[in-house]
């Protein structure tokens, strides 16, 4: 069992970054709080299996959704996650004894550890997307059994609640997004809960531990050319940022990006991005795509810089990391987050050398 | 056809077409034909393609690099998007990392179909060729020239047969010449220019028959400057095998008819003149005049070479000469006679001499001939007769490089006389010794003998030895300054010409 101590808040933030693939909103706005909230013993990320072999009840994923960017602006009062877990606790009459993050990437997998710390909850290591993805049908549970996550508890920033409940993924995504977008344009949500039992097999375990791995293994002070192979992916591209494309703003709720890295003499890399970097191209033919990882970093600090603040310009080197294993288990499930699940007509195309999950 | 994207984009249904990238540090673009893709996704598949995407192309994200990328995998020439707004900067470093034309026009399909049409013309041309053949073939008269000529009608250009010298066969007048110079008069000779490809946009173009003639056969034909060469070309290679056809039953007529006047030569030979009752009226279908003055002429040519194939060669030289003669193949040459209704006068016999010397000249360069030349007699037995000397004479001339191997047998007599005493043991050495100051002149000695056998004639002379007559008279003078002897004295004219049959007798 590992814990997240204050110490490893800053590889733990570039790590949640680097899974974010460009997505996932910017862990360090919960980093900056946990730094004050993590008590000095840390928080122990408790892996499911122990979690099921201690008897654990129901558990609660927990995250933001919403516009991520209008969260800088419009700051949480801190109370979000813990109203959404009462409301939910509430109105199906169990007892929440843990959490877990909804995603494990950007700005929700710290706000997994901070609302843990703040609500006095285990927080067990796993999560249901393994990486940055912008769908609830990208949820594991909801792709593994739908029936498992039919309820959610929504509250905004104003303090207003909702609760969904009985829907269909689709009528789960529907009602909450237009809910959100009318409500300040991000919620705090909790979702189920879910008996620990039936997590297991449908969850991504040990993403909060991969986040702090990858943090580490990637830094400033490392070769990230190097890291990518070491830990299963490969090097993409280094040079500057041309050719810019951002969508429209015609309001669509997913907006198709379109970025090229070139220098002098290597070949051109272009990335297709909606929330998350989805496809990475190398003079025209595909070489990664998700669910693997496509982190742009900061030529100079290894920083991963996020799709919405990719400008044209930067000096960046681009790699790709091995996705989570969950998603590539089966045929399905690759399709679910493959290329075309992004309206890309692309089979998807995975990293030869899976070492790492 | 392939046409050069240079050259594609010349076009003038192409004056929309924009480049949108392209690498001109890279070899020249060759386009073989154009593909219309529906999709962007549509599979590409041709190799020197222009890939046209008919379909509405997003040019600013991944599905442009990747089309370039598939169509350069591909091995397209070039690709052609519709709208001719820029490509962003990362595809057009893609386009020139590839090394493939990015092209953009409003209407894609158009310029592929105009590409399509373009390239299928010369197809086109070559089609419309080959079918003038075919209506030719329909109208054309029996024969090689009447072929030759009805194809020329068809084509509405000139058209020729010649044979590997040069000289025409069948077609219209002819300056081979002309052809020959070509483009900066590369070539010496037709015969030469024959030899050779025929070069790219050249006036006349050329193409063998393939024949067993010993002459060999060559189509040429004079093409207008905007025929397709490669079009032309085709079609000659259509027409040479049914020429060859022609020319095949041509031959096997030639050889039946010759087989015809053999037989009647040689029965006629046998008879000794004395025919049997229905022999003379197949002779004069043939156009033997028996009756009359006849003066016989054998003509011999190195055994590997064919009579009958040769024979219009031999009967072209006669006509060109001006003699009126009758020729007919005989063993490895031919037999032929002129015949004059009255006994010819002295002045009639010496033109013909003439004008015999003047064929075998005529032949000279295609045709090395040893020539025996008959006595001139009346009637049918006087024909067997001087056909006999001159069978005779030739044998005599074939060792008669002095008298250019032809020997007339009014002038045997003497001649053997002369020659069997200037072979004594006595003679020879004197001839020798008088001869002395021409030995290692190169020339002097053969050009001084032709010219007292010519009866001191220059010209004759000349065309005897087939050099120009101020090299013989300047050949002559040297002779005689180095002898010191002089010409004009009938005494020292004659001990020359003996020493000079003496000395080339014994070589």
């Amino acid at each position: 069992m590992s814990t997240l101590r204050r110490a490893d808040l800053d590889d733990f933030v570039r790590g949640a970054m680097l899974l974010g693939s460009g997505g996932g909103g910017d862990a360090a706005l919960y980093g900056y709080q946990l730094a004050t909230l993590l008590p000095e013993t840390g928080v122990e990320l408790v892996p499911l299996a122990d979690a099921v072999a201690g008897g654990l009840g129901q558990v609660a994923p927990i995250g933001m959704i919403g516009a991520t960017s209008v969260l800088g602006e419009k700051l949480p009062h801190g109370g979000e996650i813990g109203e959404a877990i009462a409301a939910l606790q509430r109105w199906t009459s169990r007892t929440v004894e843990a959490v877990i993050p909804v995603e494990a990437a950007g700005l929700n997998a710290a706000l997994a550890v901070s609302a843990a710390c703040e609500l006095g909850l285990p927080l067990v290591d796993c999560d249901l997307m393994g990486r940055a993805l912008p769908r609830f049908d990208q949820l594991s549970l909801i792709a593994a059994d739908p029936a498992l996550l039919r309820c959610a508890a929504l509250c905004d920033p104003g303090g207003q609640l909702m609760i969904v409940d009985h829907s269909d993924p689709a009528e789960l995504e529907r009602t909450v997004r237009s809910h959100v977008a009318n409500a300040g344009g991000w919620a705090g949500a909790a979702f189920g809960p879910v008996a620990a039992t039936d997590l297991v097999g449908r969850v991504c375990e040990g993403t909060l531990e991969r986040a702090l791995t990858l943090g580490r293994s990637v830094s400033g002070t490392t070769d990230a050319a190097a890291s990518a192979v070491a830990l299963g992916g490969r090097f993409l591209a280094t040079g500057r940022v041309t050719d810019v494309r951002r969508p429209a703003a015609s309001g669509a709720q997913f907006g198709r990006g379109s970025f090229a890295v070139t220098d002098r003499s290597g070949p051109v890399l272009r990335i297709e991005a909606e929330n998350e970097y989805l496809v990475a191209f190398l003079d025209g033919e595909p070489v990664v795509s998700c669910p693997e990882l496509i982190c742009v970093l900061n030529r100079r600090t290894a920083e991963p810089i996020a799709v919405e603040r990719l400008r044209a310009g930067d000096d960046v080197q681009v790699i790709a990391l091995p996705g989570p294993r969950w998603w590539t288990g089966s045929p399905s499930r690759v399709a679910t987050v493959g290329p075309r699940a992004f309206g890309i007509d692309l089979d998807p195309v995975l990293l030869p050398v899976r070492a790492a999950g | 056809m392939t046409l050069l994207l240079t050259e594609a984009l010349a076009l003038p249904a192409w004056s929309g077409v924009r480049v949108l990238a392209a690498d001109d540090a890279v070899a020249p673009v060759v386009v073989r034909h154009a593909e219309v893709l529906v999709g962007p996704q549509d599979p590409v598949r041709g190799q020197g393609a222009l890939v046209a995407v008919v379909g509405v192309l997003d040019r600013s994200d991944w599905r442009i690099d990747v089309l370039i990328r598939r169509a350069a995998s591909a091995d397209a020439a070039a690709l052609m998007v519709r709208g001719d707004e820029p490509l962003g900067r990362a595809s057009a470093l893609v386009a020139s990392r590839l090394r493939l034309p990015v092209l953009g026009v409003g209407d894609p399909l158009a310029a592929a179909v105009a590409l399509q049409v373009h390239l299928a013309l010369p197809e086109l041309a070559a089609a419309r060729w080959v079918t003038a053949i075919s209506t030719a073939l329909g109208a054309a008269p029996p024969g090689v020239d009447g072929l030759v000529g009805a194809v020329g009608r068809q084509w509405q250009r000139p058209l020729w047969l010649l044979d590997s010298a040069g000289n025409a066969a069948a077609g219209p007048e002819w300056d081979g010449a002309r052809a020959a110079a070509g483009r900066a008069g590369r070539a010496t000779s037709v015969a030469e220019w024959l030899q050779r490809p025929v070069d790219r946009g050249a006036e006349f173009v050329h193409l063998a028959v393939p024949t067993d003639h010993p002459r060999g056969a060559y189509l040429v034909v004079h093409r207008r400057p905007t025929d397709d060469d490669s079009a032309v070309l085709a079609a000659l290679q259509v027409l040479a095998p049914t020429v060859a056809g022609r020319l095949a039953q041509q031959r096997l007529a030639a050889e039946r008819d010759a087989r015809q006047r053999m037989s009647l030569l040689s029965e006629l030979l046998q008879s000794g003149g004395r025919l049997a009752a229905d022999a003379p009226r197949r002779m004069l279908d043939q156009g033997w005049q028996l009756d009359g003055w006849h003066i016989g002429v054998r003509i011999d040519v190195p055994s590997a070479l064919d009579p009958v194939a040769l024979l219009p060669e031999i009967r072209r030289a006669f006509a060109d000469a001006g003699v009126g003669a009758q020729v007919v193949e005989n063993g490895e040459g031919w037999a032929a006679w002129t015949t004059f209704a009255d006994q010819p006068s002295q002045a009639a016999l010496q033109t013909h001499a003439a004008s015999v010397r003047r064929v075998q000249w005529l032949l000279r360069s295609n045709l090395p001939t040893v020539m025996g030349v008959g006595s001139v007699q009346p009637g049918p037995q006087g024909l067997v007769r001087s056909l006999g000397e001159a069978g005779d004479a030739a044998r005599i001339a074939v060792t008669r490089t002095a008298g250019g191997h032809l020997v007339h047998v009014d002038r045997l007599g003497v001649g053997q006389l002369l020659l069997a005493w200037t072979r004594t043991d006595t003679f020879a050495p004197a001839a020798s010794s008088l001869l002395t100051p021409l030995q290692g002149q190169a020339g002097l000695l053969e050009t001084l003998a032709a010219y007292l056998e010519a009866e001191s004639s220059l010209a004759d002379t000349a065309a005897v030895l087939g050099v120009h007559r101020n090299t013989v008279s300047a050949r002559i003078a040297r002779a005689v300054d180095l002898l010191g002897v002089d010409l004009g004295d009938p005494d020292e004219r004659l001990a020359l010409q003996l020493a000079c049959r003496s000395v080339l007798s014994h070589r």
